[in-house]
């Protein structure tokens, strides 16, 4: 089997990929350099710990909202707001792609929880991937990554032995934006910051505009949107109760019983739950290519400026 | 997991909770953007502050990588409050939140 593609086709394959992803739905795709994601990634979450001959690292973007998305109630966006399955579907196809036309090892990079680690530690950061792979900058929203034209997305992994020229990060980040930058002058706060339901955000901006410190209390983040982290709790009550009427309390109670119905039709509801400081990011919210408006406008002015 | 059987005392839950809950990823710091600007001695001076492995926290406070780990896990359930889930339902369609409006209903 041969593993590595020869020098002069190594472009043309990596163009290859980035056309099979962005056919499939994807807004971004780029290749991180594995040196990089090895030395900043502790050990245990290294790509290397998960695919020891692996040699590159392919991260892919999708879009986040629909334009519509970001004027309904925060109690509908629960369920639908989060548009990551559309980036894992292509990761996963991806993988096959490339053992398919390639013959080389690839695999779908699982976005899942580390099984022995509890429920806040991923097997690999796929934040970590798109960042290296220059499709995402961290921003003042607790680190959710922003793109310049794309906004908000949702990003997956593929791992290969496939040898790709890597891509670099972004040159600039997009966070904060100048509307920002002026809230921050003139109050202390950026609009995800204010907007927070959970208060669990902070950070400074310098005077030339850049983040210099991102505060995040990802505790307190958790609770508006890793809902599936309060089963045990209310199990544990349920069974601690010591009468029917608080046994129902624990299981029935408030938006209690709503996870049982959200746990059996799998919905994506228990998980990335809160987009309350992205619906006031205007990254997230008016870049050029950010939802699907917009990015209909920009092909329709792109083809009659050919024409 | 067992707290005996990992040599886990409530002093010592009392002892390290707060630190290990905060040295893991429950708080996150980051100053400037060194990941992106790839500026490695900013990451290696930061990782305190982004967020400690199991491992790194036991090596720091002297502990096994399992005390840590039970320690940790479970307090990530403890301290989690079902209650502030509900604040969603009152969001979106043109209305924000707003600090000042807490408990004023
Ligand atoms: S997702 Fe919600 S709780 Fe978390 S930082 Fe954003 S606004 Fe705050
Ligand atoms: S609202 Fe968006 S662009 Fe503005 S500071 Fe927050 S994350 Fe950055």
């Amino acid at each position: 089997m041969k593993q590595t593609v020869a020098e002069p086709d190594r472009s043309q394959t990596k163009e290859s990929l980035f056309a099979y992803a962005r056919k499939k739905g994807a807004l971004a795709v780029g290749v991180a350099d594995l040196a990089e994601i090895e030395r900043i990634a502790p050990a245990g979450h290294r790509p290397s710990d998960l695919m020891p001959k692996v040699k590159s690292v392919i991260s892919i973007g999708v879009g986040g909202q629909t334009q519509g998305a970001w004027g309904v109630t925060a109690k509908a966006l629960t369920f639908f707001g989060s548009t990551e399955s559309l980036a894992y579907k292509i990761a996963y196809g991806m993988a096959y792609y490339i053992e398919n036309k390639f013959e080389v090892r690839s695999i779908y990079c699982p976005p899942d929880l580390d099984p022995e680690l509890g429920a806040r530690y991923p097997l690999q950061s796929l934040k970590l991937h798109a960042e290296i792979a220059g499709i995402g900058a961290r921003s003042l929203a607790g680190d959710i990554l922003l793109h310049p034209d794309y906004g908000y997305m949702y990003f997956g992994s593929v791992f290969t032995e496939l040898e790709l020229e890597p891509d670099k990060p972004m040159a600039e980040n997009p966070c904060p934006a100048p509307s920002c930058v002026s809230m921050y002058e003139s109050t202390g706060r950026t609009p995800c910051m204010k907007f927070c339901p959970a208060q669990c955000l902070d950070g400074e901006i310098d005077e030339d505009g850049n983040q210099t410190a991102m505060d995040y209390d990802m505790a307190k983040c958790a609770e508006m949107t890793q809902q599936y982290e309060v089963v045990p709790q209310i199990i544990a009550a349920a069974i601690a109760a010591d009468n029917p009427k608080d046994r129902d309390d624990a299981l029935f109670g408030g938006s209690n019983k709503a996870l049982w119905y959200k746990m059996s039709v799998g919905s994506g509801g228990l998980l990335a739950q809160c987009f309350e400081c992205m619906r006031v990011c205007p990254v997230a919210t008016r870049s050029e290519l950010a939802d699907p408006i917009r990015r209909a406008k920009a092909r329709r002015e792109s083809s009659a400026g050919e024409t | 997991m067992s707290k005996k059987r990992f040599g886990v005392t409530d002093e010592m839950m009392e002892e390290f909770s707060d630190e290990i809950f905060s040295l893991g990823l429950n708080y996150q710091s980051r100053r400037g953007d060194s990941v992106r600007k790839q500026d490695h001695d900013e990451i290696e001076k930061q990782r305190e502050g982004t967020g400690l492995t199991d491992d790194e926290i036991a090596l720091k406070l002297e502990l096994t990588m399992e005390q840590v780990r039970y320690i940790r896990i479970v307090l990530e359930h403890k301290r989690f409050d079902n209650t502030n889930y509900a604040k969603l339902y009152k969001l979106g369609s043109g209305k924000r939140y707003r600090v000042e409006r807490e408990g004023a209903d």
